[in-house]
């Protein structure tokens, strides 16, 4: 991203720039063209830079290796919101599950209040 | 004074380009590939202006404006291609 924004938005906008202020000293032209290159240089830059990132992290390109969080993959993984939930799915066999699932629906029976979340996620 | 100036401007351009250009060459994915020639596009467009400085014609920013909008129509068509498969698919990523 760094290759697609910050050298077509500072030394490309500087040209134009300089082509701006030349071609008004020159008497060529009123400017209007220039400053539309300009414009379409900021507008267009960034957008297409944010669709190829995201087209590289969703293809599973892999990550420089100098990175120490990725925050995308939380939302990747659907766990955004919860953070109770872990992000790999656990294996479903493990003592802790087991305990929990059951007892949920024998105990909602007997209590006249409504179940709480946990209950309901559960 | 602006002769000197320009020259030695495209020539720093044209040294860009080549360095853009290896790097679309041995590039090891796809999107660097793509980054790379969205920046040869961006360079070209540089030179253009500048070109355009050193020949005092007003014309070729015109040629500019083409080349900034053809380099983001690529880069997106490219981006949603190796994302969906297709380019017009009627959805919105």
């Amino acid at each position: 991203m760094h290759a697609t924004t910050k050298s077509t938005t500072l030394s490309v906008a500087g040209m134009v720039l300089a082509a701006l202020f030349s071609m008004r000293a020159l008497g060529l032209s009123s400017g209007l063209k220039e400053t539309l290159t300009l414009v379409f240089l900021f507008l267009t830059a960034p957008v297409g830079a944010h669709m190829i990132a995201r087209t590289a992290y969703r293809s599973g390109i892999p990550l420089w290796k100098g990175g120490v969080i990725d925050e995308m993959k939380a939302w990747q993984d659907g766990t955004l919101d919860d953070p109770n939930q872990p992000a790999s799915p656990a294996d479903p066999v493990s003592p802790v599950d087991i305990d929990g699932p059951q007892e949920a629906p024998a105990q909602s029976p007997d209590s006249d209040q409504m179940p709480s979340e946990e209950e309901v996620y559960l | 004074m602006i002769n000197a100036v320009t020259l030695f401007v495209l020539f720093g351009i044209s040294v860009c380009i080549a360095l853009s250009a290896y790097r679309a060459f041995i590039g090891p994915a796809i999107p660097d590939r793509v980054i790379a020639l969205d920046n040869i596009t961006t360079n070209i467009v540089a030179a253009i202006v500048v070109f355009a400085i050193r020949a005092e014609q007003a014309m070729y920013i015109d040629a500019a404006l083409v080349v900034t909008l053809l380099s983001f129509l690529t880069t997106v068509s490219l981006a949603k291609y190796l994302l969906s498969g297709t380019v017009i698919d009627g959805t919105a990523y």
